[in-house]
């Protein structure tokens, strides 16, 4: 078992970049994703059916869910959201079925928290200006500056070390058990370890990100 | 072994960028644009079906007014046609009696005149028949002659008359 990434291959340019697993487990979860978007927005009626119901259901509850939250700004941040949920729901999971999971890598968990703080940081500035969003910083009054610049690194570091931490620690507990008692035992506790946790930690990283865009448009 | 790898890294931000691309154009939005079209044009059957019923409850309410309209003017002609007939009748009927009142008068008119004429011509005969008697009672004097006869019945009719 390993706990770092495996290089895959080395695209030889710039004097050898690797690819590990992580990028290779992602590009397979966007063609799986790619594929099924193309493949369940087929044939669409007017009254819903069947796989229709079912997307129709989870992005109305994610289009409703954002509209909550965000208000006007909801159509520009939705489809991020979703995004991420989609990517972060089958790379939690995937362990399943003997993918190394590319959370468990803190090089994409941080690329996610990154990503998540620079869409907070734009939908900031959408919503205020870049004025506004400077001032922001010292609101409500100036003394929270330093926090506020705090918080910069914070939020990034705390969605990409929970994540990480939580996919990682399922993915040892997990190796170990497979290695104490090979069978049944695995696959029960795998429903909490893989499915359960994988969501839990989608769900949580989703939900703080459109907290954190919230806070920025209000 | 560092923690991060800068090139997976940034190669995961990438695959972010393009998976949010691709899924936003292959799924998020036809859904949303679907299910919002979707229901705008319910809302659109809503608000038809809402038009429809309150133009039929107005058209309704036009042709029962038009219906009570009709009834009442047909009430106004039977009225109307009642009163014209009984008049009608009235004047028939009056017509009739001052018809049947002269028929009267004039039947009358003419029993009198026949009566006259009767008496006339009973005179006439009686005096021929007086004559007739007293020449025979006198002796056979044949009183032929018609000026005394005409006078005599002049006479007798003059004091019949009184």
């Amino acid at each position: 078992m390993e706990i770092g990434q495996s290089v895959v291959f080395t695209i030889p340019i710039f004097g050898g970049i690797p690819v590990t697993t992580t990028v290779v487990v992602t590009w397979i979860i966007m063609a799986i994703l790619t594929i099924a978007s193309l493949i369940v927005t087929r044939g669409w009626n007017q009254v819903p059916t069947g796989v229709q119901n079912f997307v129709e259901t989870i992005i109305d509850a994610l289009n409703s869910f954002t509209k909550d939250a965000l208000g006007e700004y909801w159509a520009s941040f939705a489809p991020y959201l979703g995004t991420v949920a989609l990517y972060l729901i089958l790379a939690n999971t995937i362990d399943l079925f003997g993918l190394t999971p590319p959370t468990k890598d803190l090089s994409a968990t941080s690329a996610l928290a990154i990503m998540s703080i620079i869409v907070v940081i734009i939908a900031s500035i959408k919503a205020k200006g870049l004025k506004g969003y400077a001032k922001s910083f010292f609101e409500p009054m100036p003394f929270f500056f330093p926090m506020k610049i705090l918080d910069m690194f914070t939020r990034p570091l705390s969605l990409a070390a929970r994540l990480f931490g939580n996919i990682i620690a399922a993915f040892i507990i997990m190796g170990l058990i497979s290695k104490v008692v090979p069978i049944v035992v695995p696959a029960i506790l795998s429903i909490y370890f893989d499915l359960f946790d994988g969501a839990l930690q989608m769900v949580v990283f989703v939900f703080l990100t459109m907290l954190y865009i919230e806070e920025a448009v209000e | 072994m560092s923690l991060i790898n800068p090139y997976t890294f940034i190669f995961t931000i990438i695959n972010l960028v393009v998976l949010y691309l691709i899924l936003r154009k292959f799924l998020f939005k036809p859904v949303t644009q679907f299910m919002e079209e979707r229901s705008e044009r319910i809302r659109n059957s809503l608000d038809e079906a809402d038009r429809k019923v309150h133009e039929a409850n107005e058209l309704k309410a036009q042709y029962e007014e038009i219906l009570k309209k009709a009834d009442d003017e047909g009430k106004a002609i039977i009225d109307r046609a009642e009163k014209y007939a009984k008049e009608k009748a009235e004047k028939i009927i009056e017509e009739a009696n001052i018809e049947a009142k002269a028929i009267i008068e004039r039947a009358k008119e003419e029993a009198e005149t026949e009566k006259i004429k009767a008496m006339h011509d009973l005179r006439v005969s009686l005096s021929h028949l007086i004559i007739e008697a007293a020449s025979k009672a006198i002796g056979n004097i044949s009183i032929d002659d018609d000026k005394i006869i005409n006078e005599v019945v002049k006479e007798a009719g003059a004091s019949w008359n009184k």
